[in-house]
């Protein structure tokens, strides 16, 4: 693994399961029956304390998200009414978590925080998940097609990564939102145009190595066609990875979701979102006597954020046994999950520094 | 008379010729940068190689790692193109051929590879992995493919059971068998076995070994038997080719080079064999242990590849580049590459370093930046 | 030397035809009259949205444009503003003393927090202190930048004010040659804001390279020849493990030279980020642009920098 080497996932992983003694005592009676990839990494997973909680709470997100309307029923507040004699004082003052019936309080126009923030769950999965797929399916595509071909077609698709990753991404998102206009789709068209380079830089790394191993010599012995050796022998060797990344991108594109929305330019109020329910809150004095209404989007945000790089981290582990094995204790897992923290900045600068690595190469003998 | 003729005249077994190789070279680029950076200097894995097989035959390839063996293995199965020269197979030349042409001819050439672990895609199952062969080369139906795929599996001794199973379910042998069970798929006339048992255990290296030869007579196969020591392929083979550094050094049927190794590197190689095995061929009793590492094929030694290391090498060896060629007294079919061969019963001491340096100022074996 | 700095002058050249072109598609893209007409005045009529068109010289096709912006751009000039016509450049040179004051202090400190912490972990891994480490990252880490800026100002500024400690001004510039002092608290919860972010980030970079170097081989010789523990550590192992940082660093650096959008707005910081969202708001192209050209300049020049300090903490490395 040349890119990304602070992540490497290896595809030889196999060989190593072979000495795993945690799993051969799991399938004792058939020393090699049942072991598959999946099942494998799914034995080691749910030995993961952390990763199954942040799992769960990703779960529960979802359960949240899809079940909005009816959560918001039975609280009995929708996301933009405006309580503006139960859900605000005399003076204007918010009311506080847990008064007059308000879970989480409301804000400074007298709406429910808790369905606020119900609701904003729904842009931020859509926005984090619609838009890593979309550069999940670029990145791979692409990287795919420059790792196998190799040669001008990889210099080509190459640069054009490199050039992408030394945008200035954050400042091109927003021009052109500024330009055609905030919308859901935009958002997420735009989130995945710039997260796909780094998707694909890794792709294409990993595809450089497996391009060389002997089982893809042997389907070219077979007569088998470019297409068809990507399709079939190459591409399912990548959904490890994919899946790896997926889950830890997803927090980095609900992180730009929400800034761009702070900043204005992502989802409009009175649609809720996190980002935008923070700017709003922000933007006005009352927040200074009454926090709930902005620390909470916060925190909704950062437990998000956090659960997917926990889960993230965890499959990693889970689908790449190389890296930390044995026993560990809670407390370790807990640790080695930290790591993962420095994750979405961690890809990033992976691909980023590959950029420049790649040149750098270049020139040393 | 080149080298080939030479050698196509001398292939003992009666019966067809099915494959040429002539004066074949691989050069590997070093640098591979496309666009701006053009290549400089190259590997030169194969560098003049020339042989035939003839129908139903055996042919085994040894030499040290890296000298070429599994190159050679991927030109004659048109994995990579070849630099220079040509490879016939049943009278057609193959070099030259583009893709569409090729497809028909990959039913006929097949390779069963070194890694039993990396040859498999960990990621597919067995089911799927067999089945490939048949979708790519027949318009079968599913339940054909499948029909064909548990037929398969039998013959190599497995059970249509592991139909479902992922690679890594399997021991090495038994993958090794799903190896030889894909090359198999299709019929073709000759397999390429590229070390098929290296890695594995020796207990299993054996089972594989008796399968390859089973099929070998079932089939009427023509095998490719490539090793990296004697005494593996001794049991397999009617001839052997010896490699060292790119180049074919010496060749001849199996028990010719047993008994009566000409090239010092072969009698080296022949010395490092197990006592049990050449015990009763009660001859040298010396072992030759060769001095210094593989010389780089980057930049290999001027004149004979091999006098860096040669006990026998002397001044014109570095210089000039011993043709292969029958010496001697030996039968026809029996060529060496070598200005002093070896005689019958000549002891075969390591010379001290320092003399060999001596007589052969010219040594590119340490010249890798 | 000489060559990369070459080549990647060739790459800058490259990279700005590319995200130059692409700022001016995007915003042509539609009718160009949009943006005269915007600049003309609220109930312009057609004839005062031709005379804006030409003042702005969005009258000439969109090829025109760009190769005129592409000449100014080889003359050192990114042009006029379209709001009020006047030279981008001073523009440019009133944001970016902000901007660089923002990235060189919280610079400062996230190395001056980082790396200490990150050694610390790294040499005593799995203790009490490691922890500590880990769960500061942990914190910061899980945090976007406008929420931990938007947090700070609500607690050290509104809640400590009204506690009667205001210890930190509101939101807001003051420049250096102004006033140094009221400059350096003005920027105090920008700093921090920025800074907590990224020290976490190189806590766990620092403290992985530092482990990895740790096992390599020549650091156990160098333990083994009876070299102590510090010097060790110190003169070997730091000085290895600081390689990944300075390519990070250049990386970031370039990156935040070219407006930290987000800390700029949360503290009302009049920089570059500023001065683009600004902009973009105004559909302003030449300024965006500007920006744009800005950052991607910074980011390939702080790592041809890096690729040069890279060459002299690391012998290995010979460049051509
Ligand atoms: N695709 C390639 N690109 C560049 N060099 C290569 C390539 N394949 C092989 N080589 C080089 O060619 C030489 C011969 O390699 P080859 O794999 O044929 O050796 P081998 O005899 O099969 O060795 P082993 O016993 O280890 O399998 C080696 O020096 C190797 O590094
Ligand atoms: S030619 Fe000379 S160096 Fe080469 S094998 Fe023969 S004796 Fe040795
Ligand atoms: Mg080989």
């Amino acid at each position: 693994m040349s890119q990304g080497g602070l992540i490497g996932v290896d595809v030889e992983q196999e060989r190593v399961e072979e000495k795993d003694p945690e799993l051969l005592a799991e399938n004792k009676e058939q020393e090699f029956v049942g072991r598959t990839p999946w099942r494998l990494a799914w034995l080691r997973l749910r030995k993961d304390k952390v990763a199954m909680v942040s799992l769960g709470f990703i779960v529960f997100l979802v359960l949240v998200a899809i079940f909005a309307p009816l959560l918001t029923a039975l609280i009995g507040h929708g996301p933009n009414a405006q309580y503006t004699t139960k859900g605000l004082s005399l003076s204007g003052i918010p009311v506080g978590p847990g008064q007059n019936g308000f879970i989480l309080g409301t804000d400074d126009q007298g709406r429910d925080v808790l369905s606020r923030i119900i609701y904003g769950s729904q842009i931020s999965l859509e926005v984090g998940i619609g838009a890593t797929a979309l550069a999940l399916a670029v990145g791979t595509l692409i990287g795919l097609v420059a790792g196998y071909y190799g040669g001008w077609i990889d210099s080509i698709l190459g640069r054009f990564m490199d050039i992408l990753l030394s945008f200035p991404i954050l400042l091109f998102a927003i021009a052109i939102v500024a330009r055609f206009g905030p919308s859901l789709e935009l958002l997420i068209i735009v989130i995945a145009m710039f997260s796909w380079p780094y998707i694909g830089r890794l792709v294409r790394g990993q595809v450089i190595g497996l391009r060389e191993r002997e089982f893809v010599e042997a389907a070219r012995a077979l007569g088998a066609s470019d297409l068809r050796i990507m399709v079939f022998d190459i591409a399912p060797n990548l959904i490890a990875l994919a899946v790896i990344y997926a889950t830890l991108l997803i927090p980095v594109n609900i992180v730009l979701e929400a800034t761009l929305s702070f900043l204005g330019l992502g989802i409009q109020p009175p649609t809720a979102s996190w980002g935008n329910m923070i700017a709003e809150a922000q933007t006005g004095d009352l927040y200074t006597v009454a926090w709930w209404f902005l620390v909470f989007p916060c925190i909704a945000l950062v437990l998000t954020t956090l659960a997917f790089n926990l889960f993230g981290d965890g499959l990693r582990d889970a689908l790449d046994p190389r890296r930390g094995r044995g026993h560990l204790g809670t407390v370790q897992k807990v640790k080695r999950a930290a790591r993962a923290f420095a994750f979405p900045s961690e890809v990033i600068r992976a691909a980023r520094s590959s950029v420049f690595r790649s040149e750098r190469e270049r020139e040393t003998p | 008379m080149t080298a080939t003729e030479l050698d196509l005249e001398a292939a003992t077994s009666e019966g067809d010729l099915l494959l040429e190789v002539e004066d074949v070279t691989k050069y590997f680029p070093v640098r591979t940068n496309a666009l701006i950076e053009r290549s400089h200097a190259s590997v030169k894995a194969v560098d003049g190689v020339s042989l035939a097989l003839r129908v139903g035959e055996t042919l085994g390839v040894v030499g040290e790692s890296g000298c070429g063996k599994s190159t050679l293995a991927r030109l004659i199965a048109a994995l990579h193109p070849v630099t220079s020269g040509k490879i016939r197979f049943k009278g057609q030349e193959i070099t030259k051929l583009d893709r569409r042409h090729m497809r028909p001819l990959r039913r006929s050439i097949q390779m069963v590879f070194q890694d039993p672990y990396g040859s498999l895609n960990p990621r597919r199952r067995v089911g799927s992995i067999l089945s490939d062969p048949f979708t790519v080369h027949t318009q079968m139906s599913r339940a054909e493919v499948r029909e064909q795929v548990r037929d398969l599996m039998a013959r190599v001794g497995l059970s249509s059971e592991h139909y479902n199973r992922f690679p890594a379910e399997f021991s090495g042998g038994q993958r090794q068998r799903i190896g030889i069970a894909r090359a198999l798929a299709l019929r073709p006339d000759l397999i390429i076995c590229d070390e098929p048992v290296s890695a594995l255990d020796v207990s299993i290296q054996a089972q594989i070994i008796n399968l390859l030869e089973d099929l070998q007579d079932e089939f009427m196969l023509t095998y490719i038997f490539i090793a990296h020591d004697l005494s593996v392929v001794r049991h397999v083979s009617d001839r052997i080719a010896v490699m060292y550094l790119g180049k074919i050094v010496e060749t001849g049927p199996v028990e010719e080079i047993y008994s009566r190794a000409r090239h010092p590197y072969t009698a080296s190689l022949l010395s490092a064999v197990p006592v049990a095995d050449r015990a009763f061929k009660g001859e040298r009793k010396t072992r030759v242990i060769l001095s210094g590492d593989v010389p780089s094929p980057q930049n290999p030694p001027s004149g004979c590849r091999f006098h860096p290391r040669c006990p026998k090498a002397q001044a014109i060896c570095a210089t000039e580049e011993p043709l292969l060629e029958q010496k001697a007294g030996d039968p026809a079919g029996h060529l060496t590459a070598c200005h002093f061969p070896v005689e019958e019963g000549e002891p075969l001491a390591m010379a001290s370093r320092e003399a060999v340096v001596a007589t052969a100022p010219i040594d590119g074996a340490q010249e890798q930046p | 030397m000489i060559r990369l700095v070459a080549r990647r002058l060739v790459y800058l050249v490259l990279v700005l035809i590319v995200i130059t072109f692409l700022t001016y598609v995007v915003f042509f893209v539609g009718n160009p009259n949009d943006l005269a007409a915007r600049f003309a005045g609220r109930d312009a009529g057609p004839a005062q949205i031709r005379d804006a068109a030409v003042r702005l010289g969005l009258n000439h096709g969109f090829w025109y444009q760009y190769w005129h912006y592409l000449v100014g751009l080889l003359h050192g000039s990114f042009g006029l503003d379209f709001q009020n016509q006047v030279p981008i450049n001073s523009e440019i040179a009133r944001a970016f003393p902000v901007t660089a004051s923002l990235v060189v202090g919280s610079v400062v400190i996230w190395l001056l927090i980082g790396i200490p912490i990150g050694i610390m972990s790294a040499t005593h891994p799995r203790t009490l202190r490691d922890r500590a480490g880990t769960t500061f990252a942990l914190t910061f880490l899980s945090m976007p930048t406008f929420v931990l800026g938007v947090l700070f100002l609500l607690v050290f500024y509104y809640y400590l004010t009204r506690a009667g400690l205001s210890w930190f001004p509101a939101a807001g510039y003051v420049g250096i040659t102004t006033s140094p002092g009221q400059w350096f608290l003005h920027l105090i919860l920008p700093w921090l804001t920025l800074a907590l972010v990224q020290a976490a980030i190189y806590t766990r970079l620092i403290r992985g390279s530092l482990l990895d170097v740790l096992g390599e081989d020549y650091i156990r010789t160098a333990r083994a020849k009876g070299l102590s523990r510090r010097t060790v550590i110190y003169k070997h192992g730091v000085r290895a493990a600081l390689t990944p940082v300075v390519t990070q660093l250049g990386i970031d650096v370039g990156t935040l030279l070219a407006g930290a959008f987000v800390t700029e707005r949360v503290f009302g910081l009049p920089g570059l980020g500023q001065l683009a969202l600004n902009a973009i708001g105004a559909a302003d192209l030449p300024v965006v642009a500007a920006v744009v050209v800005l950052a991607a300049s910074f980011i390939v020049i702080m790592n041809t920098i890096v690729d040069i300090v890279y060459a002299l903490l690391d012998p290995r490395v010979r460049l051509a």
